[in-house]
């Protein structure tokens, strides 16, 4: 059972934006702010439920874009506009599940013991989140990967993650900035080769 | 001059968005036909069909910033946009006019979004920041509305992160706007 999964790439949410992610059609908003902590909430306001990942960073909160609520890093809601005076309770909050950042790549675990020591403790820099028209079980097969979704194959981080059913996203990190062209190229390239051979298979 | 114009039309959009980027005052008149055959420019007496050829004939009116024409040596990708734009244009009509919910996302879809986002993530890693080279041009506000309506056809833009960061980098230039419709979330 693996407990973490790699959901895009730390250069695709930069500092003081969000971003929608799904894990096998689990909507999940990732933010990050200025201080550059990355984080990953579910992605659904308490208060009416809209979608967080449209919201927008300030102040080292995440405002929902509907009514405004902005929810600290700890999740917790801080401020509700329509009454400025509220000391908010503090049950009111943002579903929040565990995020980390390594190799190029945000990485969240839906279980909360999850350790972080499971995760890669090589640096590298995110190249390409590219996506894939093929089932998850078929791409981890043809590349070989291990049940945990990730390895390392000549220098560089491939990892997946499956938005939804028959959809495959393939995260790739280099081992040096200076190999990020290369590493892009071969994502281009196993996409295709992958596609074409899912194709062949449902035809 | 005057742009016979749809207001729903994404390639009238292109137009309408262009001339409030380079600041050109552009007067429209609502023209259904330009929801069949895209948007028109009335001017000098003529008029100019496909909006990468009226875009182009904005940036060169005297009142437009020169950066919007394109550096020395950068190549230029509005016919590759236009087609873009036209075959999204398409795709975009069949799925708002679908009188039943349709299959799924079509695959053209997907081939369109694939093949854009290679692009703007080739771009990216090569530190080319816009479509057109060092600043924005015509390229870019052609592909925007693709990037921008894709919820139209349902595309999830998780997949695309890319085309996601242009979007970002496109909202925030000087004179953008929405299109009438659109929520401002995507
Ligand atoms: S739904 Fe988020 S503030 Fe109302």
């Amino acid at each position: 059972m693996t407990n973490w999964f790699p959901l895009a790439l730390g250069m695709d949410v930069p500092p003081g934006t969000a971003a929608p992610a799904r894990l096998c059609g689990k909507e999940i908003a990732l933010w990050r702010g200025a201080d550059g902590q990355i984080h990953a909430w579910e992605d659904r306001c308490p208060h009416r439920g809209m979608r967080l990942s449209f919201g927008f960073v300030r102040n080292g909160n995440l405002a929902c874009l509907y009514h405004g609520w902005q929810f600290g890093a700890d999740a917790t809601c801080r401020h509700i506009p329509a009454h400025p005076e509220l000391r908010v309770p503090g049950t009111i909050h943002a579903h929040a599940y565990q995020a980390a950042e390594r190799a190029g790549i945000i990485w969240v675990s839906l279980n909360e013991q999850a350790s972080a020591d499971e995760l890669p403790n090589m640096d590298a820099f995110g190249a390409r989140s590219i996506l894939i028209r093929a089932p998850l079980a078929s791409v981890r097969t043809a590349l070989a990967l291990p049940d945990e979704g990730w390895g390392w194959q000549e220098e560089c981080l491939v990892a997946v993650h499956e938005p939804e059913p028959g959809l495959t996203m393939l995260h790739m990190a280099a081992a040096t900035l200076a190999r990020r062209l290369d590493v892009a190229d071969r994502a281009k390239m196993t996409r295709d080769r992958l596609e074409a051979l899912n194709e062949k298979v449902s035809a | 001059m005057r742009l016979r114009d749809w207001a729903l039309d994404d390639r009238c959009y292109a137009v309408r968005l262009g001339a409030s980027l380079m600041g050109v005052n552009l007067p429209t008149l609502t023209d259904a036909t330009a929801l069949k055959t895209g948007p028109a420019l009335e001017i000098d007496g003529g008029i100019l069909h496909g909006p990468a050829d009226i875009l182009q004939r904005l940036t060169s009116l005297p009142e437009v910033s020169r950066e919007w024409h394109l550096g020395i040596g950068e190549e230029r990708r509005d016919a590759w946009a236009e087609s873009a734009l036209e075959r999204f244009s398409h795709l975009r009509q069949t799925a708002l006019l679908a009188g039943l919910p349709t299959e799924g996302i079509p695959p053209q879809a997907f081939d369109l979004m694939t093949e854009i986002e290679d692009r703007l993530s080739d771009d990216r890693l090569r530190e080319r920041p816009w479509v057109s080279g060092s600043h924005p041009g015509v390229a870019d506000i052609l592909l925007f509305p693709i990037a921008a309506l894709s919820q139209d056809l349902e595309v999830p833009l998780d997949l695309y992160p890319a085309i996601r960061n242009f979007i970002r980098q496109f909202k925030a230039l000087p004179g953008f706007m929405t299109m009438p419709g659109v929520p401002e979330c995507h």
